[in-house]
C-alpha cells in the first residue's frame, strides 16, 4: 500500500510539475492584449499600380480610357499604365501581374455603336491578388460630352476603390488674356481638358469668385469710369450688375450659407476698404447697406469669410507691405497672421480643413504657404511649394486636398506665360493643367459640376 | 537504488517524462501569439501623443504631473504677489524724506532680483516641460509590462515602417486586420485579411506588401494578427 502510494505521489508530482509549467507557458502566451506600433512617418505614400488595357480598334474608347487614366493618376493614389491591347486575361496572367506589383487590371471593352444611343463601353476592374471583379459597369458615351462622361466614369471608379468620388466632378473658372485690353473668363472641368467662355465681354474681366450655394459667378469688369462688380447666373446665362460705385468694386466672399458677403470697395478714395453686405440689415434700413469692416486708410483686399463669421483679409496698413490679417467680427479687433516680413498676398480659405493658403516670395520667387487656423495662438506656417516659377492667386478645392493657382512658366520661345496648375496638398505634386499660350490667372475652384453648359 | 521498486520508479518517471515532452512538443508546434498588434498609418504620431496626454490625466497614477502643474501655478502667483509684499515691507522701515533718494537704487536692485528670479523660474518651467516631454516619449501607451511582448511590438513596428506605405487620401481611423503565419525560416507562410477596412485601396496596399514582411527572428515560427490603422 505504501509502495503504491509512493508511486502515485511520485507520478503525480512529475505530471503536475510538467502540467504546471505547460499551463504557465500557455497562459502567458494566450494572454490577449493590444499592442501599438507606429507606421511609416517618412512622408512617403504608396501608389497602387493599375494596368489599364484598351482595345485599339475604337478611338473613342481609347480617349475615354485616357481620361480615366489621367483622373486616377491625378489623385496620386494610383499609378496607371494604359496599353492598347486586347484583354484576354487568365488567372495565371493575373498572378504574374500581381508578382510584378500590379494590384488592379482595368479592361475597357467596346460593346456596340449606335448613332442614336451613342457608343456603349464596358469597364471591368479585377483584383490581381484574388481574381475578383471589383468594378463592372457599362456606360454610354457620346463624342459631345466625352470629357464629362469620362470624368463621371472616373468618379464611379474612385467611389468604388477609395470610397470617395474625388474632384472628378468639380469645375474651375479662370481669367484668360486674349489681348492687353481683352480678358475673358473661362469655365472648365477640373483638369482643364475642355473649356468654355463664360464672360466674353470685350473689356478686362477679372477676379472671378463663386457663390457658395448657387452656380452664380461674380467678377469685376473694367469700364471707363470704374471697376464694377458683375455676376453671371450659369443656369440662365444672364449677366447683371451687382455694384457700380466709383472706384473698385470687387472680390466678394460669401459666408457658408451664402447669405452674407464681404466686399472690397474703394468708393473713389485712394485706398480700398472691406464692407459687409447683410440682407437683414438692408431689410431693416429698407435700402442697400454696406457696413464697413475696416477703416484704416490702407489697401484692404482679398477677404475670406470663415466658418465662424470672422474674416481673413490682406492689408498693408501696418508694415506698408501686404500682410494677412484676421478680423474678429465680435470684438472688431484685427490680428496679423503672417510674420510682417515680405509680401504676403491672395489668401484663400478652406472650410473643410480650416486652413489658409497664400503666396509669399522666397528668394525672389513667389511660393505658396499654408497656415492652419485651428489654434491662433500657435500659428504654424508651412511652405508647400519650392519649384521655380511665381505662384499666384491660390484657391482651395472643396475637399481641401488640392490647390489651384497660376504659375509663371517659360515657354519654348523663352517667353514666360501664366498657366493654371494644381497642387496635391498631401503628396506635394504639381500638375500644369493648361497649355495654350494665352496667359491665365485667378483660378477659382467650385465643387459643382457645371460643364457642359 | 538496487531495489526493483527504485528501478520501476525510475523507468516510470522516464516514460512519463518522455510522454509529456512529446505531448507538449506536439501541442506547441504551432506557437501562435494570440495577440493583436496595431500598426498606425502616417498621421498616427499625433493621435498617439494625444492619447498619451489623456492618459496622463488621472491623479492617482501620475501625481507628479499635477505636482508640477501646481508648482507652476504657485510660481505664477508668487511672481504676482512679490512686488506687493515688497511694497509692504518698505513702509516698515523708518521713512525720513531724505532716505527716499536712497531707496531708489534698492528698488532697482529689487526689480533686477525679481527679473532674475522670473528668468530662473521660466528656465525651470522650461526644464520641467522638457522633462515632461521626455517622459512622454518613454511612456508606455497600453501599460504593457511583459518585456517579451514589448520586443515583439518593436519588431513589428520596425518592419511595418520599412515595408508598408499607406495610400494617400484614406480617412483617419481606417482599420484593416491581417493575420500572419511566419514560417521557421522567417518567410510569410500564410497571410490573410481577417477584417476588411471597406476601403479597397487600403486593403490592396497591404495585400501588395503582405509577403514582403520579414519579421525579426523572435517572431519566426509564430502566428499573430496585426491591425493596420490609418
Amino acid at each position: 500500500m505504501t509502495k503504491r502510494f509512493f508511486v502515485f505521489v511520485f507520478v503525480f508530482t512529475q505530471l503536475f510539475g510538467f502540467t504546471a509549467v505547460y499551463a504557465v507557458a500557455t497562459v502567458t502566451k494566450s494572454n490577449a492584449r493590444t499592442f501599438t506600433v507606429t507606421g511609416p512617418h517618412c512622408g512617403l505614400y504608396s501608389r497602387l499600380k493599375n494596368q489599364m488595357l484598351c482595345s485599339s480598334k475604337n478611338p473613342l474608347l481609347f480617349e475615354v480610357a485616357r481620361i480615366v487614366r489621367d483622373d486616377l493618376n491625378f489623385t496620386d493614389q494610383f499609378d496607371v499604365d494604359l496599353k492598347k491591347k486586347e484583354h484576354r486575361l487568365t488567372a495565371i496572367n493575373l498572378k504574374e501581374l500581381f508578382k510584378q506589383g500590379v494590384s488592379l487590371v482595368t479592361a475597357f471593352g467596346f460593346v456596340e455603336k449606335n448613332k442614336k444611343r451613342g457608343t456603349r463601353v464596358h469597364v471591368r476592374i479585377r483584383d490581381t491578388s484574388s481574381n475578383h471583379v471589383v468594378f463592372d459597369k457599362t456606360v454610354t458615351i457620346e463624342r459631345k460630352n466625352l470629357v464629362a462622361q469620362g470624368h463621371n466614369l472616373s468618379g464611379d471608379i474612385l467611389q468604388k476603390l477609395t470610397g470617395d468620388r474625388g474632384i472628378c466632378s468639380t469645375s474651375v473658372v479662370y481669367c484668360k488674356m486674349v489681348s492687353s485690353h481683352h480678358k475673358i473668363i473661362c469655365l472648365a472641368d477640373y483638369a482643364c481638358k475642355r473649356e468654355c467662355v463664360v464672360v466674353p465681354a470685350k473689356t478686362i474681366n477679372l477676379a472671378p469668385s463663386w457663390h457658395t450655394k448657387v452656380p452664380v459667378l461674380f467678377y469685376s469688369q473694367l469700364t471707363k469710369s470704374n471697376n464694377r462688380l458683375m455676376s453671371v447666373d450659369l443656369r440662365t446665362g444672364r449677366h447683371s450688375v451687382i455694384c457700380s460705385y466709383s472706384g473698385l468694386n470687387m472680390q466678394p466672399a460669401f459666408s457658408g450659407d451664402g447669405k452674407t458677403a464681404a466686399i472690397c470697395l474703394s468708393g473713389g478714395r485712394g485706398n480700398s476698404e472691406l464692407y459687409l453686405y447683410d440682407p437683414r440689415m438692408c431689410k431693416e434700413a429698407k435700402k442697400r447697406v454696406f457696413k464697413p469692416l475696416t477703416h484704416n486708410g490702407a489697401h484692404n483686399v482679398s477677404p475670406c469669410m470663415l466658418a465662424n463669421g470672422d474674416i481673413v483679409f490682406c492689408s498693408d496698413y501696418e508694415t506698408g507691405l501686404p500682410q494677412i490679417y484676421y478680423l474678429n467680427r465680435k470684438t472688431g479687433g484685427t490680428r496679423r497672421l503672417t510674420g510682417g516680413n515680405g509680401y504676403c498676398a491672395a489668401p484663400s480659405y478652406c472650410p473643410k480643413t480650416n486652413m489658409l493658403v497664400y503666396t509669399r516670395p522666397v528668394k525672389g520667387v513667389f511660393q505658396l504657404f499654408a497656415l492652419s487656423l485651428d489654434n491662433l495662438d500657435v500659428l504654424d506656417e508651412r511652405r508647400i511649394t519650392s519649384c521655380p516659377g511665381n505662384k499666384h492667386e491660390p484657391s482651395w478645392s472643396e475637399c481641401g486636398r488640392y490647390i489651384a493657382f497660376s504659375i509663371d512658366q517659360v515657354g519654348k520661345k523663352k517667353k514666360s506665360s501664366q498657366q493654371i496648375a494644381a497642387l496635391n496638398y498631401k503628396s506635394g505634386n504639381i500638375r500644369i493643367l493648361t497649355r495654350t499660350p494665352e496667359p491665365k490667372s485667378f483660378p477659382r475652384w467650385t465643387g459643382q459640376q457645371l460643364w457642359p453648359l | 537504488m538496487g531495489s526493483p521498486l527504485d528501478k520501476r520508479l525510475l523507468w516510470l518517471s522516464l516514460f512519463f517524462h518522455i510522454v509529456i515532452l512529446l505531448f507538449i512538443s506536439f501541442v506547441n508546434r504551432n506557437s501562435s501569439i494570440r495577440k493583436r498588434f496595431v500598426a498606425y498609418g502616417r498621421h498616427s504620431r499625433k493621435i498617439t501623443n494625444a492619447y498619451f496626454r489623456r492618459l496622463r490625466a488621472p491623479k492617482d497614477v501620475y501625481g507628479r504631473y499635477f505636482k508640477q502643474k501646481s508648482t507652476s501655478k504657485t510660481l505664477k502667483k508668487c511672481v504676482k504677489k512679490k512686488p506687493v509684499s515688497k511694497s509692504k515691507k518698505v513702509p516698515a522701515k523708518p521713512k525720513p524724506k531724505k532716505v527716499v533718494t536712497k531707496k531708489i537704487p534698492e528698488k532697482k536692485a529689487d526689480k533686477k532680483e525679481v527679473d532674475k528670479k522670473k528668468k530662473d523660474k521660466q528656465e525651470e518651467q522650461k526644464k520641467e516641460e522638457v522633462i515632461e516631454k521626455e517622459e512622454m516619449l518613454h511612456f508606455n501607451l497600453m501599460g504593457e509590462s511583459d518585456p517579451r511582448v514589448i520586443v515583439y511590438q518593436q519588431c513589428i513596428q520596425v518592419e511595418v515602417d520599412r515595408v508598408w506605405k499607406p495610400p494617400l487620401g484614406v480617412p483617419k481611423g481606417t482599420e484593416c486586420e491581417v493575420f500572419f503565419v511566419v514560417s521557421r525560416d522567417g518567410s510569410i507562410k500564410e497571410f490573410a485579411i481577417q477584417k476588411s477596412s471597406h476601403v479597397l485601396i487600403y486593403d490592396l496596399s497591404i495585400i501588395r506588401v503582405g509577403k514582403q514582411f520579414k519579421f525579426d527572428r523572435c517572431l519566426w515560427g509564430k502566428s499573430f494578427a496585426v491591425t493596420f490603422r490609418q
